[in-house]
């Protein structure tokens, strides 16, 4: 009996041992490199077969040391703060303050500051400083006695928080309200009361949008609840209490601060008894720029890249925020059920109209308060100081400065030289100035009969000075494009147009001080103008008209040299009708007014129920399934594919290319030919190159793209490692700093001696990889994180393109250094509304000033061999309903606006990728949108590598919300080339068109050949030289894997034969 | 019912309640996850031809191998499960999924859990009266 129980439990234990482990080499082997990279295990050693003489390092490093390269970029983390703060206010010279002053310094904020967004926005910020460490530094004295509470566990109640998932996050301001701050501070406010500065802060980030329902802010009975960016009750106790201290002669001056990456509202700020005020958005590792900014170290010279509304509710955009149900979807089978996973919104029967058009932000504001000014027809009723606080493009500064000699002269065929002389009239502070430059077009019968929007003035280009002494003058010079002067008409010419009439340049100032202007010079030419109704007042010296004549063939055709062919220019017409429902050929019914000039009197306030309703029709359903997985047709919480709208691919007999045609060609070998010239994309070169992978390799190289592009050895192609983030490298890839990857920094400390058996590991973070160790010796540096920069809409506000472009290049080395060669970055959405939760990664409301300064940062990130991948191309303007969402837009809104911002950063500073959106244009997922992918990115705008969507597990139906969209139409449409996701859920996709389908195969060819010459031109090639070979090696946890494997199939065939064995003797004993 | 098992052992009782409950396991399975794309009908397949087999063996009266199939169907179906759902679980680890896992997903699991440790329990007892085995000249 003991061995027949000894027997039955080895036979069970073995069993389920053996099943367990089978199990596990299964899901282990598919997902082997995923593993490996993970536990910066090898699956590949490379040998480098020469002499060692190459140069591999083919993208060179500014600095000598990691150390070098983080001193500089903390330090350019604190000038972009330093040029991009907004002086908001500054009563009597409240600011600045004396060095020595001794403060006090209220709020959770000021010592639990916010760095930076959540989710992909993240930024490591063990090195940030927050408010009270910043002004200490910058040689005040502050409250002790304030700091020890607030930074006590008994006031950890006080801190911001949140209740809820992810998705649908609700957000907490709390605050230490008045009473208990003055309870527990006591006479210490007095003593420190040179000033009180108040920091409020507020976060935002990935997959959720601001509070307008629920949280703990003011509701002010306008329609949208309690609201995350308006103050709360505790906040506004202690601004009473701040007043009543003031009044009471116990504190100077009160100086408010706000530390949040968009924009809170202004109402609070006219309060006369608040002295100053400061917006320092998300601050980054720049926070030491703050003290220095109060102290008067540094002059404020930003300027506000969105508009600071008086009250959110004022902005009408806030209507049509969010995303609402088509009316009939469940008539048509469509599901509206909500998704069960972190995203509870639906994915199928959701829509947004951006209904404004292109009266987004200042666009909306300043035009209609023209209009208003010139009183004309149907402008309603618009007080214009009961709606912005403060302007587009506001700032103050320490110093005066006045503008002079403006010229603006036209020069060649479309060039307009402007300039205008910049001179510090203080006596006292020295400091920089911006100065925008805006165009103000005609609107006239042409764009009144073709609807076409023209708002009052638009920012066409902008410059700023270096630091200008006292009495110190600097003639700024730029040139203008005319191109900025068209408008885009999508009705007649369905081409970009010169409309006939004047057009005005206005130099200098707020968007509300060009309009003032504007209204002066029209004034002055005989307009009449409502003087009562002005707000503020002008400059006609800085207007300068030009005529036009009417032009639809000026810039008809691309300036950019298509990708799709590698010689045309591309001419310009309408991509996007079916974006806009008005023009979409399925709209049925539907019809949407668009904000018009002439009807201001019809704009929606009302926040509740004043967004478009569309109804569904079939067309809209059926293109829609469409793009969903077709190989199931039941995922998520939903039922499937309605039979009606069921497609599949259709088989054609196109031949298939060429497979696994070897050359002998590597792709070290697809960068230079002979003559050392660079081999072009269009080179046959590349097609002998492309013919050398077998279908698998295509298949894997399309299949897979989680923050990665994969390998394929057998040409020499490495994985290039990609990371976020839009505000600089951070994130979970770098657990180990710079030595996270193999680097500069991994590869310098190899070639030093300082780190052990550090020889060539792909794909992974060598680090961690048995047998590599790192000496003592090796620079401790090394473990430091990148630099985090102040939030995006930051950088905007400094308004100095040269900035942008060094803070790109700090980004690049970053990646050089840390071993990435690409980011997933920058992010160049458009704050269109204020309650976008993701503002942190975005740069302004505005399409050119986004557009310009991403132009400037892609090109610093480009020349160190780092890829840009711009996100999120594009209508990816909020968070919660993000996936899916049908987008109606008009085109021109589309292209003016949110597609401007992709568009420079391509021409004009040379990114490389981008980043697909969730959302849909129309019914179109951005991800598999051809007119978007091929005719605009590519062919209009000349981008040279690829398309990569948004997390793809968001979209294929990973995550319990329903799917609707699949990499299979992405690569098929030229949409997208690669997923945010790997294999084995999407490499799937692929297996069952091998044979049949050539057109589908033609076109993983051409997104294959896109992975790997975006490759062979990035620092992933860097270590990598001619004579390079790579060989295939098991990782060492797949060895342990196999080994158990054995060590289980050998016990579970003990049990069997033990117990076959006892079966025959028994059988034998009857 | 009563008389057919008034002479069976404790232990094939057990056999017979386990088979049920991999039945309601089964059905508990294909309840949550039918719609979903971590279903795998494999291991419901596995897992019927476990309790066919564990049928034909009591109706042969091979009592004694029955929860040995039935552990088989079980644990293989158990697998295939796993197999089809890992990548879900990866994700909400991982943190990738940030909706956590549901009531329905550990109510499967316990459905599961139980139904083998039940098979594993009956492998060990005995499925024939002591009696019918001593006549038979079993051990």
């Amino acid at each position: 009996m003991k061995f027949k129980a000894a027997r039955k439990t080895l036979a069970v234990i073995s069993f389920l041992l053996a099943g367990l482990m089978a199990t596990t080499t299964v899901i282990t082997t598919e997902n082997r490199d995923s593993i490996s990279q993970t536990l910066g295990q090898s699956t590949i050693e490379v040998i480098d077969e020469g002499d060692g003489s190459e140069d591999t390092e083919y993208y060179k490093s500014d600095y000598e040391t990691v150390s070098d390269l983080i001193d500089a970029g903390r330090s350019k983390a604190d000038q972009v703060l330093e040029e991009g703060a907004v002086l908001l206010k500054n009563e009597d010279h409240a600011l600045p303050l004396a060095k020595g002053d001794k403060v006090s310094v209220f709020g959770v904020t000021a010592y639990d500051s916010v760095f930076g967004g959540t989710g992909s926005g993240t930024i490591d910020a063990a090195e940030a400083v927050n408010f009270a460490d910043s002004l200490k530094k910058a040689g005040f004295e502050v409250n002790p006695e304030l700091e020890k509470d607030y930074t006590s566990e008994d006031w950890a109640q006080y801190k911001r928080s949140s209740e809820g998932t992810f998705g649908t996050t609700t957000l907490l301001i709390n605050e230490a309200p008045w009473d208990v701050v003055e309870g527990a501070a006591g006479d210490s406010i007095n003593e420190y009361g040179d000033a009180a500065v108040f920091v409020v802060g507020r976060v935002g980030g990935e997959g959720y949008d601001l509070s307008r329902k629920g949280g703990d802010g003011i509701d002010n009975n306008d329609g949208l609840g309690p609201d995350y960016l308006g103050l709360n009750e505790n906040e506004l106790s202690v601004l009473e209490g701040l007043k009543a201290k003031k009044k009471a002669g116990e504190i100077s001056r009160i100086i408010v601060i706000y530390n949040y990456a968009g924009m809170l509202e202004g109402d609070v700020l006219q309060d006369p008894e608040i002295d100053a005020a400061l917006w320092v958005g998300a601050v980054g590792l720049g926070n030491s720029a703050t003290g220095r900014l109060l102290s008067g170290e540094a002059s404020p010279s930003g300027r506000l890249p969105d508009t600071m509304w008086m009250d959110n509710a004022m902005n009408p955009v806030n209507v049509n925020f969010g995303s609402w149900i088509f009316d009939g979807a469940e008539e048509l089978g469509v599901p509206t059920a909500l998704g069960t996973g972190q995203y509870p919104s639906s994915t199928l029967a959701s829509y947004v109209v951006y209904q404004e058009g292109l009266y987004l932000g200042y666009r909306y504001t300043e035009t209609r308060y023209e209009d208003y000014v010139m009183n004309r027809e149907n402008v309603g009723d618009f007080n214009y100081e009961d709606v912005v606080a403060y302007p587009f493009g506001y700032g103050l500064t320490y110093a005066d400065f006045e503008l002079s000699d403006v010229s603006v002269e036209k020069s060649g065929d479309r060039d307009y030289n402007v300039s205008v002389t910049v001179t510090n009239t203080s006596d006292t502070y020295s400091g920089k100035y911006s100065v925008p430059v805006y165009v103000s077009k005609p609107y006239e019968d042409y764009a009144k009969e073709n609807e076409i929007q023209v708002p009052s003035v638009e920012l066409v280009d902008f410059a700023k000075t270096d630091i200008l002494a006292p009495g110190e003058s600097e003639t700024l010079t730029m040139t203008l494009d005319e191109k900025y002067f068209a408008s885009y008409d999508s009705h007649k010419a369905k081409g970009y147009i010169l409309m006939d009439g004047d057009y005005h340049v206005i130099v200098g100032g707020s968007a509300h001080d060009a309009v003032n202007s504007l209204i002066e010079a029209k004034k002055a030419g005989g307009a009449a103008v409502d003087a009562s109704r002005m707000s503020g007042e002008g400059d006609a010296s800085r207007v300068v008209t030009f005529h036009l004549q009417y032009d639809d063939q000026k810039y008809a055709y691309s300036d950019a040299v298509s990708m799709l062919d590698g010689e045309s220019k591309v001419r310009v017409t309408n991509l996007f009708d079916f974006a806009d429902i008005n023009l979409y050929e399925g709209r049925g019914d539907n019809h949407v007014d668009y904000y018009n000039r002439d009807h201001w009197d019809q704009v929606s306030l009302d926040q509740e129920n004043g967004h478009v309703t569309l109804t569904m029709t079939e067309q809209m359903a059926r293109e829609e399934y469409a793009q969903l997985p077709a190989q199931t047709g039941k995922y998520g919480n939903q039922t499937g594919t309605p039979k009606q709208y069921k497609v599949s691919l259709e088989k054609d007999d196109v031949a298939y290319p060429a497979y696994e045609k070897d050359a002998g060609l590597k792709l070290i070998d697809m960068r230079y030919d002979e003559n050392g010239n660079e081999i072009s994309f269009f080179d046959p070169k590349w097609d002998t190159f492309m013919d050398q992978l077998s279908y698998d390799d295509t298949k894997l190289l399309v299949s897979n793209g989680w923050h990665m592009t994969e390998a394929v050895f057998s040409v020499g192609k490495p994985m290039t490692r990609d990371e976020n983030g839009p505000n600089g490298f951070g994130g979970w890839a770098f657990s180990n700093g710079y030595y996270s990857n193999r680097g500069l920094a991994f590869r310098k400390e190899v070639a030093n001696g300082h780190i052990k058996n550090g020889g060539y590991v792909e794909g992974a973070g060598p680090m961690s990889n048995p047998g590599v160790t790192i000496t003592d010796e090796a620079d401790p540096n090394g473990y430091r994180k990148m630099t985090g920069f102040p939030a995006n809409g930051i950088l905007a506000a400094t308004f100095n393109k040269e900035l942008a472009h060094e803070v790109g290049n700090i980004i690049g080395e970053d990646g050089l250094w840390g071993g990435m060669s690409g980011l997933y970055g920058i992010g160049l959405n458009t704050h269109r509304s204020p309650y976008s939760g993701r503002t942190c990664e975005y740069f302004s409301e505005d399409g050119l000033l986004a557009g310009m300064m991403g132009a400037s940062e892609s090109r610093g990130i480009e020349e160190k061999g780092v890829h840009v991948y711009n996100k999120h191309c594009a209508l990816n303007d909020m968070e919660k309903n993000r996936h899916g969402v049908t987008t109606w837009v008009n085109e021109q809104a589309l292209r003016e606006i949110y597609l401007r911002a992709f568009e420079l950063p391509i021409t004009k500073g040379g990114a490389f990728n981008t980043m697909a959106s969730f959302s849909r244009f129309g019914t179109q997922a951005a991800a598999a949108c051809t007119a978007l992918g091929e005719d605009y990115l590519r062919g209009e705008c000349g981008m040279k590598g690829i398309i990569v969507t948004d997390a793809y597990g968001d979209m294929d139906g990973s995550q319990n919300t329903d799917p609707y969209f699949e990499i299979i139409n992405g690569v098929l449409s030229g949409g997208s080339d690669i997923p945010d996701g790997s294999q084995p859920k999407t490499e799937g996709h692929f297996d069952k068109y091998e044979k049949g389908y050539g057109e589908l195969a033609w076109a993983m060819r051409q997104a294959a050949k896109r992975v790997m010459y975006q490759t062979a031109w990035s620092n992933a090639m860097c270590g990598i030289s001619t004579s390079t070979r790579f060989v295939s090696v098991t990782p060492p946890w797949q060895k342990i894997v196999y080994r158990l494997d054995i060590f289980a199939g050998i016990l579970f065939a003990i049990g069997m034969c033990w117990t076959l064995l006892a079966l025959i003797r028994e059988r034998k004993a009857k | 019912m009563k008389k057919a098992l008034q002479n069976k052992s404790p232990g094939f009782r057990l056999t017979l309640v386990t088979m049920l409950l991999s039945i309601v396991t089964i059905c508990v399975y294909i309840a949550i996850y039918s719609s979903t794309n971590y279903m795998s009908w494999g291991a419901v397949g596995v897992m019927i031809a476990g309790l066919v087999l564990t049928c034909v063996l009591i109706l042969t009266r091979q009592y004694r191998f029955a929860p040995t199939a039935l552990l088989v169907g079980d644990y293989m179906g158990f697998l295939f499960f796993a197999h089809a759902i890992y990548f879900y679980i990866s994700s909400v680890i991982t943190g990738i999924q940030f909706s956590g896992f549901p009531l329905s997903f550990y109510v499967n699991i316990m459905f599961f859990s139980l139904t083998i440790a039940l098979c594993i329990a009956c492998v060990f007892l005995r499925q024939t009266p002591a009696a019918e085995t001593s006549s038979k000249g079993g051990k």
